[in-house]
Order: C-alpha cells, then sequence, then structure tokens
C-alpha cells in the first residue's frame, strides 16, 4: 500500500519539493522476524508511519492495542536511532571508524587535502551521543590523543638542539592544524555533551592537552634555546620564533614570566607601557643594532622604501621587527 | 554579490536547493562542514562534491528545517506544525500525525545545529507536545527545551499527569537519589509565593476592599504586607456559584470545590480544580456520588470524598486518572462530622451518626485501605474544622459537649475555641478560646505559622453579623486579630496556595 503524499503535508508551510515516504519507512525492518503483515487499524495512515519503528511493530503484535498506548513516548520513528548501539557496537564499529579519521587528521599536515568525509564522521559522532555514548566516546579521544601527543614529546625529546625548535614548531603547527578539522567533527558531542553536562568546551580540552603532555614537558628546555636563538639574528627564522612565542602564549600566558623580553616582542602589553625617559635609552639600543647590522655587512638600503619593505620583515630585515617592538 | 550561491542537499533520491550563505548562516552543522577543510568542504572546480549528501533523516523533517533556514530564520508568528481546521474525528489522528512530524523535525534541526530553530521550539511546548518535546529534549540533548518542558508541566501538572504517555515518559529513578519526573514536578510546583485566598459569595458594599467594576469578584487574595484583599483576575466558574456545603482541598497546589447543593436544586458530584499556575478553574471527572456536606482530604498525592449528608461511602481521585473510585466507606453515614489528613493517614471526628452522637475518633489508611476505630473521646464535637501540623491536629471552633452535669456545653456555641489533638500521645490539650467570635459555620487555613480563620463577632445588642478575620499562632499560642475582612459575603472559604511570583508572571 502507498501513503498518500498529501497526508503528510502540513498545511500552512511551504515546502521546497514533495518527496514520496521513502519505501524502507513502510516495511517491516530488518532484523524483524517477517511475518503476516500487522492488521489494518481504523487510522491506518498514521498506524503506517508509526510501523517504522519496531517497538511499535512489536506492540502491534500484542492483543488489541489502544489507540492511545500507540503514541510512540518511548520509542523513535528516526532511522538514525532506531537501532541501539551497544557499547560493543560502539566499541567494534564506531569507535574504529572515528579512531581511523583522528589518526590521519593529526598526522597530515596543514593544508593537505583531507579525504574523509564530514557527513560520515559526523553521523557517527552523532548517533554516539544519542546513543547515550558521549561518556565514552569522549574519554577514548582524550585517551586517543593523549596517547598520539605523548608520542609526539618523546619525539621532541629525541630531537638533536639545532633541529628541536623547528621540530617542536612543527608539533605545534601539526597539532593545531588537525584541531581545525577534529572540533569540527565533534561539535554535536560538543554542544550536547561537553558543553551542557560538563560546562567545558572540547577545543580548550585538546589545547590544554597538548600544553599538558607536550608544551610543559619542554618549556624549560625550549626556553633556553629560544632566549638564545633570539640573541642571535636567523639562527631561527623570525616566523618560526614568532609562531612558536604565541602559541606558548595561548597555551599558558603566565610562562611570559620566563622570559618577558621574549615575549614582548610578539605580544602587545606584555612589558610596562614605555616611560619617556628610557626612550633616549631604546633609541641608543636601536642605533647600536643598526651600527652592527651595518658591521655585518647590511645597508640600511633607500630610506624611502622602508615602508614598502615592511611585510619581508620575517624573512629579511630582523632589525625591522625587533625596533617595532619597543614601540 | 549579486545572485545567491545555492547548495543542493540531497537526502535519499531527492535534492532541496538551499542558500548556501543562510545555511552556514543558520546550521553549525554545515559551518563547521564549510571549515574542515574536508571533503565536502571543497568547491565543485578544486574536486568538491556537487551535492551535500544527507544520510537517515527523515524528509519532511528536514524539508521543514530547510523551509525554516530558506526562510532566514523565525518568521513572525512561526507556529510548530500542522494548524489546520480540526474536525472532531481527526483530533487525535492529527496529534499523532504533529507528534511525529515534531520528532521529525526535532531531529533533523538538531542533527543540523539549526540553534535559532531549536530555541524557537521553546516557545512552541504545548499539553499535546509536551511529553514528546521532554523525550526529544533527552534524546537529542537540549538542556533548554527539557527546561521549558518541565516548566510547562509543573504549570499544567494535572492535565499532563493524566496523560496516559505520562507514566511511559515518567521513567522510574535510575540511581539511589534521582526523583521521579513525577516527583520532581510535584515538588516544583510547591513554589511561588504562599498566599491566602478567599472564595465566596462576595457581596461588595461599603466595606468592600477595592473597587469593583459591575459584579463583586468571587476570589480575592490577601496581600500580607498592607493587609489588604484584592481581586483575582479569575473569577468561580459559573457552575460553582450558588454552591454550598462542597468539599474543598488543596492537592498539589490546586484548590479542589468538589460536590455540594445548589439552594435551587439539590446535590451534585463535580468536581473543579483552580490552578494558580494558570489563574485557571478546570472541570475534572465527576464523583460517582453526589453529595454536600462531606469532607474532602488529600492524601497521598490523592483525594478522598468522605461521607456526606446520609452517605457512608468513601472515594477516591487519583488526578493521574482523572478518576473517582469507591474506596472503604465510612462505618455509619455521619453528620456534623469533619476529617483531616495526618501522617499520612485520615482522621474522622465528631458529629452525629443516625442514632446518636459519634465519640469515636475514626482513622483511614489509604495503603490499608481500612477504616479503624482510633479512640472513643470523653467530649462530643461537632461542626468543627480540622487542620493538622506533624503529627498534631489542630481542631477549630466547633460545638462542644461534655457529657454529665453543668460542664460546657451551650455556651460553646458562641464561643470561638481552638484545641490540638496529639496522634502519637492521643493527647487532648484545650488551647485557646474567644467568647465573642463564633465557634460555627466558620473557615480556616494553615498558613506560615498559623490557622487564619474567618468567623464572625457575636454581639447580642445588634442583630448585625460582623466579620472577623483573625488568626491562631500556633507556636505562640496567641490570637492575632486583622482588621480587613475581604467583604460581606457568606459561603466563604479560605485556604492557601502558592501564587507565581510576580517576577515570573
Amino acid at each position: 500500500s502507498s501513503i498518500p503524499v498529501s497526508a503528510r503535508e502540513p498545511p500552512g508551510v511551504q515546502l521546497l519539493a514533495v518527496p514520496a515516504v521513502s519505501v524502507d519507512r513502510k516495511g517491516p525492518k530488518e532484523g524483524l522476524p517477517m511475518g503476516p503483515p500487522p492488521p489494518p487499524e481504523a487510522n491506518g495512515v498514521i498506524m503506517m508511519l508509526k510501523s517504522c519503528d519496531a517497538a511499535a511493530a512489536v506492540a502491534k503484535a500484542a492483543p488489541a492495542p489502544t489507540a492511545s498506548s500507540t503514541i510512540n513516548i518511548n520509542t523513535s520513528t528516526s532511522k538514525f536511532l532506531m537501532n541501539v548501539i551497544t557499547i560493543e557496537d560502539y566499541k567494534s564499529t564506531y569507535w574504529p571508524k572515528l579512531d581511523g579519521a583522528i589518526d590521519q587528521l593529526l598526522t597530515q599536515s596543514p593544508g593537505d587535502y583531507i579525504p574523509i568525509s564530514y557527513e560520515q564522521i559526523y553521523s557517527c559522532v552523532y548517533k554516539c551521543v544519542c546513543q547515550q555514548h558521549s561518556e565514552q566516546m569522549y574519554s577514548d579521544l582524550i585517551k586517543k590523543i593523549t596517547n598520539h601527543l605523548e608520542r609526539v614529546s618523546k619525539e621532541l625529546q629525541a630531537s638533536p638542539p639545532d633541529l628541536y625548535i623547528e621540530r617542536f614548531n612543527i608539533a605545534l603547527g601539526q597539532y593545531m592544524g588537525a584541531l581545525q578539522s577534529i572540533v569540527p567533527l565533534f561539535i554535536y558531542m560538543n554542544k550536547f555533551y561537553i558543553e551542557t553536562k560538563l560546562n567545558r568546551d572540547l577545543k580548550d580540552d585538546l589545547i590544554k592537552l597538548f600544553t599538558e603532555h607536550v608544551a610543559e614537558k619542554h618549556i624549560y628546555s625550549l626556553m633556553p634555546l629560544l632566549i638564545e636563538a633570539q640573541s642571535t639574528p636567523f639562527q631561527v627564522t623570525p616566523s618560526t620564533m614568532a609562531n612558536i612565542v604565541k602559541g606558548l602564549y595561548t597555551l599558558r600566558p603566565e610562562w611570559v614570566q620566563m622570559a618577558p623580553n621574549l615575549f614582548s616582542k610578539f605580544i602587545p602589553n606584555i612589558l610596562p607601557p614605555a616611560m619617556e625617559s628610557e626612550l633616549s635609552e631604546y633609541a641608543a639600543q636601536d642605533q647600536k643594532l643598526q651600527r652592527e647590522l651595518i658591521q655585518n655587512g647590511f645597508t640600511r638600503g633607500d630610506q624611502s622604501r622602508k615602508r614598502a619593505g615592511d611585510e619581508l620583515a620575517y624573512n629579511s630585515s630582523s632589525a625591522c621587527a625587533s625596533s617595532r617592538g619597543y614601540r | 554579490m549579486s545572485a545567491e550561491e545555492m547548495v543542493q542537499i540531497r537526502l535519499e533520491d531527492r535534492c532541496y536547493p538551499v542558500s548556501k550563505r543562510k545555511l552556514i548562516e543558520q546550521s553549525d552543522y554545515f559551518r563547521a562542514l564549510y571549515r574542515s577543510g574536508m571533503r565536502e568542504a571543497l568547491s565543485q572546480e578544486a574536486g568538491g562534491p556537487e551535492v551535500q549528501q544527507l544520510r537517515g533523516l527523515s524528509a519532511p523533517g528536514l524539508r521543514l528545517v530547510l523551509d525554516f533556514i530558506n526562510a532566514g530564520g523565525a518568521r513572525e508568528g512561526w507556529l510548530l506544525g500542522p494548524r489546520g481546521e480540526k474536525s472532531g474525528g481527526l483530533e487525535e489522528e492529527e496529534e499523532m500525525d504533529e507528534v511525529s512530524l515534531l520528532s521529525e523535525l526535532v531531529e533533523a534541526a538538531s542533527f543540523l545545529q539549526v540553534t535559532s530553530l531549536l530555541q524557537l521550539l521553546l516557545s512552541q511546548v504545548r499539553l499535546n507536545n509536551c511529553l514528546e518535546m521532554y523525550r526529544l529534549a533527552q534524546v537529542y540533548g537540549l538542556p533548554d527545551l527539557q527546561e521549558a518542558c518541565l516548566r510547562f508541566m509543573v504549570v499544567h501538572f494535572h492535565e499532563v499527569l493524566c496523560k496516559p504517555q505520562f507514566h511511559l515518559l515518567g521513567s522510574p529513578p535510575q540511581a539511589p537519589g534521582d526523583v521521579s519526573l513525577k516527583q520532581r514536578l510535584r515538588e516544583a510546583r510547591m513554589t511561588g509565593t504562599p498566599v491566602l485566598v478567599a472564595l465566596g459569595d462576595f457581596l461588595g458594599g461599603p466595606l468592600a476592599p477595592h473597587p469593583y467594576q459591575g459584579e463583586p469578584p468571587s476570589m480575592l487574595r490577601y496581600e500580607e504586607m498592607t493587609e489588604r484583599w484584592f481581586p483575582l483576575a479569575n473569577n468561580l466558574p459559573p457552575d460553582l456559584v450558588n454552591v454550598r456545603g462542597y468539599g474543598s482541598a488543596i492537592l498539589d497546589n490546586y484548590l479542589f470545590i468538589v460536590g455540594g447543593y445548589r439552594i435551587t436544586s439539590q446535590e451534585i458530584s463535580a468536581a473543579h480544580s483552580y490552578n494558580p499556575s494558570t489563574n485557571e478553574w478546570l472541570q475534572v471527572a465527576s464523583m460517582n456520588q453526589k453529595r454536600s456536606n462531606f469532607k474532602l482530604v488529600a492524601v497521598n498525592s490523592k483525594l478522598y470524598a468522605i461521607g456526606g449528608q446520609a452517605v457512608s461511602n468513601v472515594e477516591c481521585y487519583n488526578p493521574e486518572q482523572d478518576a473517582w473510585n469507591f474506596v472503604a466507606p465510612l462505618p455509619n453515614p455521619l453528620a456534623e462530622f469533619s476529617a483531616c489528613e495526618c501522617k499520612g493517614k485520615i482522621y474522622v471526628i465528631g458529629g452525629y451518626t443516625t442514632r446518636d452522637r459519634n465519640m469515636n475518633i475514626l482513622q483511614y489508611c489509604p495503603s490499608a485501605d481500612i477504616w479503624t476505630l482510633f479512640e472513643t473521646c470523653d467530649v462530643h464535637i461537632r461542626k468543627q474544622q480540622m487542620v493538622s501540623v506533624e503529627e498534631t491536629i489542630y481542631i477549630v471552633g466547633g460545638c462542644l459537649h461534655e457529657p454529665g452535669p453543668n460542664r460546657r456545653s451551650s455556651q460553646s456555641e458562641d464561643t470561638l475555641t481552638v484545641q490540638s489533638y496529639n496522634t502519637v500521645t492521643r493527647q487532648w490539650l484545650y488551647l485557646k478560646e474567644n467568647t465573642s467570635k463564633s465557634g460555627l459555620n466558620l473557615t480556616c487555613a494553615l498558613h506560615n505559622d498559623g490557622i487564619y480563620i474567618m468567623s464572625r463577632d457575636v454581639t447580642l445588642s445588634t442583630s448585625l453579623e460582623h466579620r472577623v478575620f483573625l488568626k491562631y499562632n500556633i507556636f505562640a499560642d496567641s490570637w492575632e486579630a486583622f482588621r480587613r475582612f475581604p467583604a460581606f459575603g457568606h459561603n466563604l472559604l479560605v485556604s492557601s496556595l502558592y501564587l507565581p511570583n510576580k517576577a515570573e508572571t
């Protein structure tokens, strides 16, 4: 039998298209014993529509249900939620799917093409949340990422000192890049579990994991290297320096205290505002730096093009960047 | 940008065009999708998909959500689901249809995270969808909607409670310490400001508390700070006007007025409840037995209508079924007796049997459905009022008679007394008397720290009845008189209800 489409058409609501109700909403569901169709009931159309859910179908097999008892209050017409996901299903099917996607996102480089389908992974998260697996999924996600970060931290520890800063920068960049994709995949869990039940935020939580498992473990070896690199021009590219310093500041603003001068070069308002009495001292510092650069073979170039060259600051002129930091 | 960029959304074998800008604006799903850098985020030229495929949602639900998005969010007067003309026989069918459409809509809106649509649902909670909405809010984790449904169910508690679906939803507590939904709602009804409310046929007149326009109101509320009475917006339903001898009781902060008789005709069985949360009267199921001059008592979330004029039967009203059922009857019909609840039991004291004075205290146990003889008294009382605090019953007014020579008897009719009876120690205490006030035909209510009593002054020099409004303070064992009586009137009833706090209304 077919369902007249008009029966589903809510009056007064403009609809874009009139799709036929799909076939699988009417028929018996897979996994249910195939028997003779249930006898038609007085309000057949509604009953048909209700029949898509397994519990209602079972209820109909029971003798003489009253009209009101067929209102599906404790069951669902939702195709998503029709099949119960047990914790075993979650572990054997759903989590491995998420696990694979997270692995891929964690290990690829920023800007790489991501072959993952957003819709598929999001749906997987959605189903797990609606089937009350949020707690498990959240703990699995945190565990998974913690393990990954511990591995990242160990690899960093094994780095030779001359590559240490660059590798830290890559690890930070890759992780932050991965979060750009991982967090959107889990927004359903974030909104309907982490925000509402835990009063936290997934992105904050995942950033905190990096702080705890990577940054905190390396900050004491990293900071002296950064300070040293800062005093030696071009040992580390200024963009790397800027990334790391800004990144560390995001992770934990208190780290400024370990090297206020270094942070002040990249983060505004770190140091107290300059006093007028100190201006001549700053000017003297700049002049000294410029003299040193000239001695090292750098020319001041055409004064008229000074501003035009600003965007090159990270690549060529660290003098420019450093003098700006004081103003 | 001149032409809107459109996105084709495919569900099953159909495509729905939606403005990409609006989609990103309204749906967190699509906003995150386009930011994720994943396959579907790419433009077609960059190898992205031709359509945005969705799976598992229902087409009607998705269409409603996409309509909403295409319309650019909430429209003026947006209403949930079909609001067509309803013809009698189709109502239930339509309601069920609406319920299933609702769940499809909520699912699609939750999946696509159309927050503004979910927000809009908060104002769409109705009697016919609140249970389903509550369930959906639980499934999809929508705490605001769940909260809105709870608030609605608190306000319309009895109407929701008697829905057949309620017991399916109100699953038993899952963990120790959890309270059931029913219990939560019940407790939430006992919030607001406790206010004395007076019902009656007020006559207006020079002492009327407030300039009335037209008919004097039949419901008044008392403002303690200013000691003034104000009309309640709602009046008694016409059915209840001029009904005497009714039974009244408060259950779940509903004031029930049941049975009684009309001066012009005979006894009635109708039952009404006043809901202070909505300021509305509701007619509920009628009793099986017409009765008047009986007692209505609330015990364990049920009402008991006890006896009446030449009636010994007792019936019980369960708001979960909205139905009355007979329970164990009184041993005898009683007249001029009184009854109250105390520690989960009903106590009946005083009055007359068909043959004699009733000297027995009867106790009814609702769980066992048994009346037992609790104790026999030395003093006879009739026409009293009774309230209880913990294990103590307060007996207010009434006419005392001690058998034997020259003891308190006939003159006590013109004395307002307060006595207490402790149901544990079985001790009687004669607490207080007020010789100028009548102890008959009074109305009283337990409110805050005392029993508020409306009676009349008995002055022999004049035939005029002088109304009095006073309080017996239970803790101080003292009288306190108030100057302002609501109005001249008769057939008065005073009771204490929680009215919604002003900020909430």
